[in-house]
């Protein structure tokens, strides 16, 4: 470092090789990653990264066994494994615990790691508020756990419709401890909104355009906007809810005007942009993964960006599919019918796009694009279920069966398979080692094979009524095909658990970039990158990605481009 | 003229528009006529509130970028109360 | 540097030679933790149908646990914010690349902004839900839920009290820009002292309205009674809790700008004051809405 003092842009360094030397000086601050002190006081995003998806999976681990209990007790049409009760329960926490406990924070997790890397920034805006969402995440998590020892914890599905929330249905502490957790994730979302959407609006490298940026950063970016806008409208009626379990307010009970309908209204305009919050950065992973492992940009770039932008701004205006059942007038029906058919065709247009790529390109299975590609198989089918479910009169008969279950697992879960992928990807760049392939491949195919054999069967007896666990008894053999499959995709999921453990202390050294074709930023550094990120100032100034140091000096590493186009492919169409 | 003398304006200004929504209530247009009543005295406070962030919250002055933001919450309350009032009629 | 130093917040640190980011901070840690401690504790208020008031505490060594739990939990929660904002600690600062459409503005008042935005979707769907449930009772039979001894008066003091804590701030900042420590202080005084005027009034206006004594309202009016009951007091009661935080926040400004920080750095006071703003729009709307319509 010199005497100079000009100022230097964030984390900038005079030489690679003193950038080494910070780097070291810098992390000398921070106690050794071996320590647990490193761990409770880190604001280094990519520290918090790691954080976030180990968390997230020992969330997946908790939801998955809760659903492997009922559906164990649905071998039989008439189960009596759990007590009523506890039943419920397990169906609430499965749905709860992942929508929110896994899913989302997953996705953050990869957001923390991989954003900053992709966007030229040394870290976000506000590490210590990341580090505040991480733990708001942890503690919440914490408090949903110990709400099972509160006499019970939430019993009411994991949509907490009125007036069932009320004491007057769910007397117990667990449940207003489930409540007041989700409340706090809501405030950890909330910071965490505020993080990303600063750092990816305002932090990105010279050169790097809205039009440039890599589509998981893209994502991820209307991700945190949606929620941003989604999860405070679920905070207000959380808020209410806290106030009528623990304050005594009437705004839920049975005989206030309007009550349930006002929980569905909130609940909804929070509930759809959620399921779009859960599935977008899957859709980023599946948009990376593509690109290099097709060895080509994605097929009509441009109008993907536009296209998942547009279903962003919709992802608010069609929430009132999930009510065709209530009271609401027909007229409003009828316009969100129309609005839900409009929102799939942006979706319509990303499904092409990722389907064009993979035949205008030439694909390589690795393990990552093997989740990526079932990812967006599952989707499709998925996603065609949603289309009967958003006509209303269609909605007459599906609502509440198994139908619903089979689709928004299809779609949901189909995004859990892109980001399995996304673990794969970018496995070797978080931990400096590769996996094993091979067992990723059978990772692959128990998960696929049990996948299927768990929800296409809801599809056959849709009939079976959600929530409860007494059937038709000429179901049973479908629903027994789905228990042996759930079995068997939680086996694919210890195989994932032990290629990961295993390959993190035997695996081979992953070099910057063990992908050919990836340009993304973060395989322009070492796995893992060093504590501050790049040997310089990252630029695209020059349509390529460079480091500007101190003293003028550039380094360019080799094949980067900015929009995940390959050097060669600077030309081709957009 | 000079920015406090700006803001002491507003101040009267905002004074003056809160102790005129309560006199539309004593003057009993709420009685006569409840609908016009009702829409002046929100458009009173919309305007009072578009002061206070043009001016007090510096908005006039900062980039663009941060109105939109903050419109876009107001936005998208106001789309959610009027579609869910909407449907129950 | 010793104590008297001004160093506004996140202030560069004591012992850097040079000008680098700040890494590690204990207070995220221990915010969450005292939140957990907090929230614990609150689940003990369930209320059941025999008991709906607003301390529902079971009885014995249970409810004394829960109790603690939410005392001990609060003052951690307070303490563990007050430190992480005290903390000497910088972010990344910038210039950046491209930060289009926020050039010319800081991170931090950026992200003030987009935390704002939020609460306004938070607010807005506590007064659509007021709205709502009032279209869905009838909108002109709702004055039948409400007594006839809550009247505007109150809200309008009250408005008038938040109006002029609001031009107060605005002069915090006038004073920082010249560079005048007394007339911070007296500003940032006022602003507390109307803030504290405010809860005062609303709390004499509450505690009337809980204890009405003759009418359809015998027994008072209070958070049980009727849905008008619950609508007014949780919404205005989530806005005064706004209220709090910002005098909490109010007072810990006084104290440092006692020690002469701010006038080098107002960022802290002006985002604040972005804050404390937001607050009373919201005020401006509530009061037609719950007062006067």
């Amino acid at each position: 470092m010199t005497d100079d003092d000009t100022p230097t842009p964030d984390g900038g360094h005079a030489t690679p090789a003193d950038a080494a030397l910070e780097a070291g000086e810098e992390e000398e601050h921070l106690p050794p990653l071996s320590s647990i002190r490193r761990w409770l006081v880190t604001t280094n995003h990519k520290d918090i990264g790691i954080l976030y998806i180990s968390t997230s999976l020992f969330f997946l681990v908790f939801g998955g066994v809760l659903a492997l209990l009922f559906r164990a007790q649905l071998w039989t049409a008439t189960g009596q494994l759990l007590p009523a009760i506890s039943y419920n329960q397990a169906v609430s926490a499965h749905g709860l615990l992942m929508v929110f406990w896994f899913l989302s924070p997953i996705a953050v997790g990869f957001g923390n790691y991989i954003v900053p890397l992709q966007i030229g920034a040394e870290d976000l805006a506000f590490p210590r508020l990341n580090a505040l969402s991480y733990w708001l995440y942890l503690f919440s998590g914490l408090l949903f756990a110990v709400s099972f020892f509160q006499g019970s914890t939430w019993a009411g599905g994991w949509t907490l419709y009125a007036p069932l929330n009320v004491p007057t249905y769910l007397p117990s502490m667990g449940a207003s401890a489930a409540v007041l957790a989700l409340g706090m994730f809501v405030a950890s979302v909330t910071v965490g909104g505020v993080n990303f959407i600063t750092t990816i609006h305002r932090m990105r490298a010279e050169g790097l355009t809205y039009r440039r940026l890599p589509l998981f950063t893209w994502t991820m970016l209307l991700t945190v906007w949606m929620m941003l806008f989604a999860f405070a409208a679920l905070l207000a009626a959380l808020v209410i809810l806290s106030a009528d379990r623990l304050f005594g307010t009437t705004y839920f009970a049975t005989t206030s005007p309007g009550g349930s309908l006002l929980w569905t209204h909130l609940f909804w305009f929070f509930g759809h942009p959620e399921v779009y919050i859960v599935f977008f950065p899957a859709l980023g992973v599946m948009a990376e993964t593509f690109q290099t492992f097709t060895g080509r940009r994605i097929v009509g770039r441009k109008w993907f960006i536009i296209a998942m932008v547009l279903v962003a701004l919709q992802s608010f205006m069609v929430w009132m599919h999930h009510m065709f059942l209530t009271s609401i007038n027909l007229q409003i029906k009828t316009l969100f019918m129309a609005t839900t058919i409009g929102i799939s065709l942006p979706f319509d247009l990303m499904v092409f796009a990722l389907i064009y790529t993979m035949l205008k390109g030439k694909i390589r299975f690795t393990t990552p694009f093997l989740f990526s590609f079932g990812a967006l198989v599952l989707f499709i089918l998925g996603g065609i279920t949603g289309v009967f479910l958003g006509a209303v009169v269609l909605d007459y008969s599906f609502r509440g069966t198994y139908w619903v279950v089979a689709h928004f697992h299809y779609v949901m879960v189909g995004g859990v398979t892109a980001l399995i992928g996304g673990i794969y990807y970018w496995f070797p760049k978080i931990t400096g080692k590769m996996y094993d392939e091979f067992l990723g491949k059978v990772n692959f195919a128990l998960f696929f094979v049990g996948f299927n054999m768990l929800y296409f069967p809801m599809f056959v007896v849709w009939q079976t009524p959600r929530r409860v666990f007494e059937y038709d008894p000429a179901f049973t053999p479908w629903h027994q095909l789905a228990t042996v499959g759930a079995f068997i995709l939680g086996i694919s999921f210890l195989v994932m658990f032990y290629n990961l453990l295993k390959s993190l202390r035997d695996g081979a050294d992953a070099p910057a970039n063990p992908w050919e074709y990836a340009t993304t930023a973060e395989w322009a550094v070492d796995s893992p990158p060093p504590f501050e990120n790049f040997p310089g100032t990252p630029s695209y100034a020059d349509g390529h990605l460079s480091f500007r140091t101190e003293d003028g000096e550039q380094h360019t590493p080799a094949g980067t481009a900015a929009d995940g186009g390959t050097d060669a492919e600077a030309t081709t169409d957009d | 003229m000079t920015h406090e003398k700006l803001y002491t304006y507003i101040y009267v200004v905002l004074f003056a528009f809160a102790t005129l929504q309560v006199a539309v209530e004593y003057a009993g247009v709420l009685e006569d006529m409840y609908w016009i009543g009702f829409g002046a005295i929100i458009v009173l406070s919309m305007v009072k509130a578009v002061f206070v962030a043009g001016y007090y919250q510096h908005l006039r002055w900062e980039p663009r970028g941060l109105t939109y933001v903050y419109l876009t919450g107001l936005v998208a309350a106001v789309a959610l109360t009027v579609a869910a009032a909407y449907s129950i009629t | 540097m010793t104590e008297e130093d001004p160093a506004a917040d996140g202030g560069v640190a004591v012992d850097h030679e040079d000008d680098h980011e700040d890494h590690a901070s204990i207070w995220p840690f221990l915010t969450g933790l005292s939140s957990f401690v907090l929230l614990l504790g609150l689940s003990g208020n369930t209320v059941s149908d025999a008991d709906m008031s607003v301390m529902s505490y079971p009885a014995g060594i249970e409810g004394l646990i829960y109790i603690g739990l939410t005392v001990v939990g609060g003052v951690g929660l307070v303490a563990a914010l007050i430190a992480m904002a005290a903390e000497n600690f910088e972010g990344p600062s910038g210039p950046f690349g491209e930060s289009f459409p926020f050039e010319g503005v800081e991170n931090g008042k950026v992200g003030m902004w987009i935390f704002l935005a939020s609460d306004v979707v938070l607010f807005g769907a506590f007064i659509g839900s007021y709205i709502f449930t009032r279209v869905s009772y009838g909108w002109t039979h709702w004055h039948d839920l409400v007594p006839a001894a809550h009247v505007s008066l109150p809200g309008l003091i009250n408005t008038y009290l938040l109006l002029t804590s609001s031009f107060t701030v605005v002069l915090a900042l006038v004073a920082i820009e010249k560079n005048s420590r007394r007339g911070l202080l007296a500003s940032l005084s006022a602003t507390f002292l109307l803030g504290i005027g405010f809860l005062i009034n609303k709390a004499i206006e509450w505690n009337h309205l809980a204890n009405l004594h003759g009418g359809e309202f015998a027994g008072g009016w209070w958070l049980q009674t009727n849905i008008a009951a619950s609508t007014f007091y949780l919404t205005t009661g989530l806005h005064a809790g706004h209220v709090i935080v910002g005098l909490l926040i109010t007072l810990y400004l006084l104290v440092r700008a006692y020690r002469g920080a701010y006038l080098d750095n107002d960022r802290p006071v002006e985002y604040f004051g972005l804050y404390w703003h937001f607050v009373d729009i919201v005020w401006l709307f509530l009061f037609p809405l719950f007062y006067i319509l």
